[in-house]
């Protein structure tokens, strides 16, 4: 017997629930949100993959709510029938990077304007996904966005989520955003109260963007030493003399507002993301700080004795960074090539 | 809030009596003692008795507007940008040197520092010794400054400002401020029928003093601004005029680029209520303009204001005509300002380029300025209430610009148009002249 199979109706059917709570009601604009959350599982062009930010809204004026003081770049206009979510990718998703986003607004029955909106105005600023939620769902939009290999993530604007994962795994939420947040939360934990409440999105937001660009990388988080010296575990890798200061150039550059200290802000942001496709284990402060990079761990006598044999060398490392946790760590990290994360904190 | 704690519209009060016949500067001079010291007192005695008018006029004003400034100042200078609508103000800039002389009159009349009579007085004094500035030598020889001329100043001064100790217009509105950003309005609360039913000027102030705070305040306060801003921006909307509208949408933006989420989240709440995106701004570029605006405003009321205008006005018109609307205000202000002239003339070389920007103004952009700009635009006003030269240069602008049939929203600015249409009428300055003073007085009434 031959029988064929698509995701296309199951996933319709789990979909319009949310889609309808999110103040839609148009069944074309359904079809493309689902079109959209098929196609951005694993988007691909040239076979470079990409995880654009698509924001669907019912009206073009509802992206001045979003991006206010932003520039918007019209690409076209789609009929909202199968070939529309294609059509948008295809134009806007290798343009939609470094805080550029693609929009998607309903302008008549079976027509959406599409093309692509500063997202995010300055490195620091609050961005659109944040400025979205809207505690009664007044101005309706959806971000639909790539969450890990095959997994999409929809956020409406009461703040409710949707997640689609199309492997065979049980449906869980996409633990990506959890665990980046707790890692950011123990990389912050010991700033004042007033330097983190601003900072913590910042970072998080900064992590979320270059982890999911990364090859895979283990992270750590490690309370500073007092002396600077770099501790003789991490001897085989680059301590930085002076630490890769992200709290203080994030302060400075929304403290002062001019371009030099933004620049300043987005070189070391240029750093981070280079430290992060290196091999070998990037090493933060609980401070805001980045300390090391490159850095190997080597596991003693009783860590190679109780070391598990399976998985590949990221996987260990991670097990030996969990292992050190409360000691050493405070929190451990772990991205796979595969977009799959794992974290494990200090008392979580 | 409770009732003891309700708003109120603060007033501006005469705390200096001088009598109105008093002319000997001798009894006028020592009433300045409460701010100045007794060299200075002395060196404008002096400055009097030497008969030399034009240097005695120019120290008392300098001394005048620093005191002023300085009042000012102690507002917050971010609030102080807003109300001046200069987005480069902040709380390290200094008071002396970027709060133009023309500026401190305006935001001291919205602020009850001054009497609408005073502030007025107060600008002829700006003018008149902005003039003499900029006389060549023999001009100076030629018409000397007057002593009476020179006294007038010296009273205006003195009853304004120079006489008191303490401003006690900004003490209320100090008062007032606080009472912003300590308690949060309820939609019943009565001050909230008094703000809607109160002059355009209190509105248009009470609109800054929340968006500054919105911009600048942390903590407890920012909450209380935000829920005042929450209620009170939706109870005036309907009463906003346009400036006012993209200065809302304007702060939105601001507080969004700048990571300050919470502020956005209030701002974007207040919006939604009156449906307002329509005034949030595509683009942040407006600071440009209104940077470049205030220049030409600053250059257009100081000394040699002929000569120095060109320059500033060079650099507004060379922005072009897509003028962001939060700075559309500012912007045609400083152009017609320059364009308009003042009681002695206008500056030849920046009139070509404020011709220019003029010129390519679309008739959209014409009927904006009329109908959402000119009602609450006081230097524009002031010089068609008070000067002959740059109402004939209006009515040419007028006769030029605005289609015959175009009809405003607003009858008192018909009334000002059709007037200026009446060029063949030999009592047209003066009916213009009229119209423009009803104009600028409504604004501070309650109608």
């Amino acid at each position: 017997m031959n029988k064929v199979f698509s995701v296309r109706n199951p996933l319709q059917g789990e979909l319009v629930e949310f889609v309808r709570s999110s103040g839609f009601s148009c069944p074309h604009m359904d079809i493309l949100i689902r079109d959209l959350v098929c196609l951005l599982g694993n988007y691909r062009e040239e076979d470079v993959p990409l995880f654009p930010e698509v924001f669907v809204m019912l009206s073009v004026l509802d992206l001045k709510g979003l991006a206010p003081g932003t520039e918007r770049l019209r690409i076209g206009a789609a009929s909202l029938d199968d070939r529309a979510a294609t059509t948008i990718l295809k134009n806007c998703a290798t343009l939609a990077v470094r805080g550029w986003a693609i929009y998607v607004a309903k302008v008549s029955e079976k027509t959406a304007e599409f093309g692509l909106f500063r997202a995010l105005r300055y490195t620091f600023a609050a961005h659109a996904a944040e400025l979205m939620v809207q505690g009664d769902g007044t101005n309706p939009a959806i971000l639909i966005r790539n969450r890990g290999y095959m997994v999409v993530a929809l956020r409406n604007a009461r703040a409710e989520e949707f997640t689609a994962a199309f492997t065979s795994a049980p449906a869980t939420e996409s633990p990506f955003s959890r665990h980046v947040t707790m890692l950011t939360q123990a990389a912050c934990s010991s700033m004042a109260d007033s330097a983190c409440e601003p900072f913590l999105p910042y970072m998080q937001r900064l992590l979320l963007d270059q982890l999911q660009r990364c090859h895979g990388t283990l992270l750590a988080v490690y309370a500073p030493p007092t002396d600077g010296a770099c501790p003789v575990q991490f001897s085989d890798g680059v301590w930085l003399s002076a630490p890769l200061d992200l709290a203080t150039a994030y302060a400075t550059a929304t403290n002062t507002k001019n371009a030099d200290s933004l620049a300043a802000l987005q070189a070391n942001e240029a750093l981070l993301a280079g430290m992060l496709n290196s091999d070998g284990v990037v090493v933060f402060g609980t401070n805001g700080t980045v300390l090391g990079y490159r850095i190997f761990l080597k596991p003693d006598a009783q860590e190679k004795e109780a070391a598990s044999h399976k998985g590949g060398g990221r996987r260990r490392t991670f097990e030996l960074m969990r292992g050190r946790l409360g000691t050493e760590f405070k929190a451990a990290f772990c991205c796979s090539q595969d977009g799959e994360t794992e974290c494990a904190r200090l008392g979580s | 809030m409770s009732n003891d704690s309700a708003i109120t519209v603060w007033n501006a009060t005469d705390a200096v009596a001088i009598p109105p016949g008093e002319s000997a500067p001798e009894k006028i001079v020592p009433l300045a003692g409460a701010t100045l010291s007794k060299r200075d007192l002395k060196s404008i005695e002096a400055g009097f008795k030497s008969e030399s008018y034009e240097m005695v006029s120019t120290f008392v004003w300098i001394k005048a507007a620093a005191a002023l400034k300085s009042q000012v100042a102690t507002l917050g200078m971010e609030f102080v940008g807003e109300m001046l609508k200069r987005p480069d103000l902040d709380e390290d800039s200094d008071p002396s040197t970027s709060i133009a002389d023309h500026e401190v009159i305006m935001l001291a009349e919205d602020l009850g520092m001054v009497t609408e009579t005073q502030g007025l007085k107060l600008k002829h004094a700006l003018e008149l010794v902005s003039h003499y500035a900029q006389l060549d030598q023999q001009a100076a020889e030629l018409d000397p400054m007057q002593k009476e001329d020179a006294v007038a100043l010296l009273k205006t001064c003195v009853t304004a400002i120079l006489g008191q100790p303490r401003l006690n217009g900004a003490m209320q509105f100090a008062d007032f401020r606080k009472r912003l950003g300590t308690g949060t309005l309820k939609t019943d609360d009565p001050s909230i029928e008094l703000v809607r039913s109160s002059p355009y000027f209190f509105v248009r102030t009470t609109l800054s003093v929340l968006l500054s705070m919105v911009k600048t305040a942390k903590g407890a306060e920012l909450e209380h601004a935000l829920g005042n801003t929450m209620v009170i921006v939706p109870c005036v909307w309907p009463r906003l005029r346009g400036p006012e509208r993209w200065q809302v949408g304007q702060a939105y933006a601001e507080v969004s680029a700048d990571g300050n989420r919470f502020a956005s989240a209030g701002l974007k709440k207040a919006l939604l209520d009156v449906h307002g995106f329509d005034y949030v701004p595509e683009s942040l570029r407006s600071n440009t303009f209104t940077e470049a605006a205030a220049r030409v405003l600053s250059a257009h009321f100081a000394g040699n204001n002929f000569y120095n205008e060109a320059a500033p006005m060079a650099v507004l018109a060379k922005l072009g005509t897509a003028i962001p609307m939060p700075a559309f205000a500012k912007c045609m202000e400083a152009t017609l300002a320059v364009w308009l002239g003042n009681h002695w003339g206008h500056s030849f070389s920046a009139e070509q380029d404020a011709k220019v920007l003029l010129d390519l103004l679309r008739p959209v952009q014409w009927e904006y300025y009329l109908n959402e700009c000119l009602p609450g635009d006081g230097t524009i006003l002031a010089k068609l209430a008070c000067d002959d030269k740059p109402v004939q240069r209006w009515c040419a602008l007028i006769e030029k610009h605005i289609e015959p049939g175009f009809r405003a929203k607003d009858k008192a600015v018909q009334d000002l148009v059709d007037a200026t249409r009446g060029q063949a009428n030999p009592g047209m300055v003066k009916a213009v002249q009229r119209r423009a003073q009803l104009l600028g007085e409504r604004a501070r009434s309650c109608t």
